[in-house]
């Protein structure tokens, strides 16, 4: 699925990574998989940069987000849920 | 002898109440809690941990419920929530779903003690007046102003319930500039706004710290104490007093009668799993409506074979929610001057403003006078995962990703502030919204898990539809645009009440009015179940109320003097 002509998905110009990606939400597997992605990627992005994504808050000051407090302690694997 | 006078079991509105007055009027109490034992330096405004990792409850593969929804074509069919997501739990922890709340704190207003004698019955619903009076419960509104804690400023309005004391013991929490907007559009349409009470510190009290004002308040773990859970409020303090021991990590699996019928003792399941037993004076049961009737349908015995203080057969019935409807609009920069953008863009995460002129709806274009709802007015929840999730998942046709979803996003938070409306409505008590056993599911330990069959009646959508255009409308003229107005029917899963309702008659009700089993006289339920009726207000301060007003009761069981009594 990744693939297309022979050529990797990174290697693919942005009009054909949205085509095939768009044409594998359209399978049920599909649809599954990238509501899953999606969602965990949406967690790195703007999520709390103690669990590694949104580095140094990068994403919510580009957003103009205002987070709360207390911000959680740093997550190490020990603490990973 | 036994292990304790009073063996309370759960550990939230219901529970904390209870075991702080007993406790402290000289009575061994032990609280009997299925959850951890969170304390403030637990609680983070961590959106992944505290929001989307179940901290607070318990996995559905473990733990379901099986909820049964009728389809159009009026057959009824049941699925687990480990299978649908539909999650029924709240805060499951010491303190409960206390813990969690925005603290919109009402009460209820005297008609809600009488709505089939004021508003008449409803074909299809099961209205009935309370057994007691507002009368009744207001000592207790005003002890839990001092003892929970609740914030606020009385000011005249035509709809100020009666009020033993002329003001809040504590003053108001901040409140963002938008509520001089909606201040300043109530006249402009004839209503009446006024200040929103919370059970929020804004001052330190009793060990707890004030308000910090960081927002991701509704849905998260207070850190300074300032929200009015039962853990910071009641329990913390009756640890203190030596008499109360909280068993955190422990789940009721039955209680257990004697020869007389009458309750002698509660089998749990501790931390590891292994059953234990304690033997108590009094059972107190506050697990929340869905799992109170599960715990007295769970010990059913030969004396009460259709579940415990359940002969009558009313355990169970009349599940209530709150009838929810909501406004949305946006207020965006572009429409105002500079200074009203900056007063937009104000940090204070409380509006504190509620309108009550539809409680009673008196409106020839609607029917009959009838019963209405309250209103109040809260910024869309900051958490950015749940927005963003928002925008890549609810258009119909395909999820939204890439620079479409950055702008979305941006053009969001960055344009406008947008502001909902949150409405509560009575939701009608019929027989189709239950609690049952479910026959083949059963939770980790091996016990059937409830049942819950769920509907809604047709008048309550009607009533949401009416609030939420008026709604709409109040939005429209503190300056909003884009208002979108939904009377939903779906149920408001984290404001569940009834399946045990007090009433005078035995067969029609499970507990009397002082809510104790018509059937065990030392069997009380303490939490939302005893509602016959929810009101149109959240049902917080109206469970610690008369959580308060039972332990009176039980007190005055046990041979002491009540708390109110002696501390007049």
């Amino acid at each position: 699925v990744k693939e297309r002509g022979n050529k990797e998905f990174v290697a693919l110009s942005e009009r054909e990574r949205e085509r095939v990606l768009r044409d594998f939400e359209d399978t049920h597997e599909g649809d599954l998989w990238l509501t899953l992605v999606l969602g965990y990627t949406l967690e790195a992005y703007v999520g709390d940069p103690s669990y590694g994504g949104n580095p140094d808050e990068v994403v919510w000051r580009w957003l103009g987000h205002r987070p709360g407090f207390p911000r959680p302690p740093k997550q190490t694997e020990a603490t990973r849920r | 002898m036994t292990d304790c006078d009073v063996c309370v079991i759960g550990s939230g509105a219901g529970g904390g109440p209870v075991a702080f007055s007993l406790s402290n009027a000289g009575y061994s109490v032990i609280v009997l809690e299925k959850g951890p034992w969170f304390t403030e330096k637990d609680f983070f405004k961590d959106e992944i941990g505290e929001c989307r990792r179940h901290k607070f409850t318990p996995n559905l593969r473990d733990e379901p419920h099986v909820v049964e929804e009728q389809d159009d074509d009026g057959t009824w069919s049941a699925q687990s929530t480990y299978k649908s997501g539909w999650d029924f739990w709240n805060g499951v922890m010491v303190g409960g779903a206390s813990n969690l709340m925005s603290g919109f704190f009402l009460r209820m207003k005297p008609t809600d003690f009488a709505l089939k004698s004021t508003f008449g019955p409803i074909d299809g619903a099961d209205i009935v007046d309370w057994p007691i009076t507002y009368d009744d419960l207001e000592p207790y509104y005003a002890l839990v102003e001092r003892e929970v804690g609740v914030s606020g400023r009385v000011i005249q309005h035509p709809y100020q319930e009666p009020r033993s004391t002329p003001d809040f013991p504590f003053p108001p929490t901040a409140e963002h500039p938008l509520a001089t907007w909606i201040d300043r559009a109530g006249p402009k349409i004839g209503v009446h706004p006024f200040p929103l009470p919370r059970a929020v510190l804004s001052r330190p009290a009793n060990g707890r710290g004030s308000c910090s004002y960081s927002g991701y308040c509704g849905g998260y773990g207070c850190a300074t104490g300032a929200k009015g859970n039962a853990r910071a409020a009641l329990l913390d303090r009756a640890v203190k007093n030596g008499r109360c021991e909280v068993r955190a990590e422990c789940m009721a699996r039955r209680i257990i009668t004697g020869p007389d019928g009458r309750a002698r003792e509660v089998e749990y399941h501790d931390k590891d799993g292994k059953v234990q037993r304690i033997s108590a004076k009094i059972v107190v049961v506050a697990c929340q409506p869905i799992e109170t009737s599960r715990l007295l349908f769970l010990s059913a015995n030969e004396k009460f074979p259709n579940g415990l203080a359940n002969n009558s057969g009313n355990v169970g019935r009349f599940l209530l929610f709150s009838a929810a409807a909501s406004a949305e609009g946006a207020f965006s920069y572009k429409k105002f001057s500079e200074s009203q953008v900056r007063e937009l863009q104000s940090p204070q995460p409380f509006i504190n403003r509620t309108v009550h002129d539809w409680y009673t709806i008196d409106d020839r274009t609607f029917g009959p006078r009838s019963k209405g709802g309250s209103m109040d007015f809260i910024f869309i929840h900051p958490n950015p995962i749940s927005l963003a999730r928002f925008f890549a998942f609810s258009n119909d046709r395909r999820m939204v990703w890439g620079s479409r979803l950055k702008n979305d996003l941006k053009h969001y938070i960055n344009d406008a502030r947008h502001v909902i409306v949150e409405i509560f409505g009575d939701w009608l008590p019929t027989d189709d919204c239950r609690v049952t056993l479910d026959p083949e599911v059963k939770d980790k330990w091996g016990l059937p898990v409830a049942r819950v069959r769920m509907n809604s009646h047709p008048w309550q959508k009607k009533v949401a539809r009416y609030l939420a255009d008026r709604a709409a409308e109040v939005l429209e003229a503190a300056g909003s645009d884009d208002v979108i107005s939904e009377g939903s029917a779906s149920p408001s899963t984290n404001l569940p009440a009834g399946t045990c309702r007090f009433g005078k008659d035995p067969t029609t009700s499970v507990l009397d009015p002082d809510c104790r089993a018509h059937e065990v006289d030392n069997l009380f339920v303490t939490d939302g179940s005893f509602m016959p009726t929810g009101g149109s207000v959240p049902y917080t301060w109206t469970i610690y109320a008369n959580s308060f007003r039972v332990a009176d009761k039980i007190i005055r069981q046990l041979g002491g003097r009540e708390t109110l009594v002696a501390g007049a």
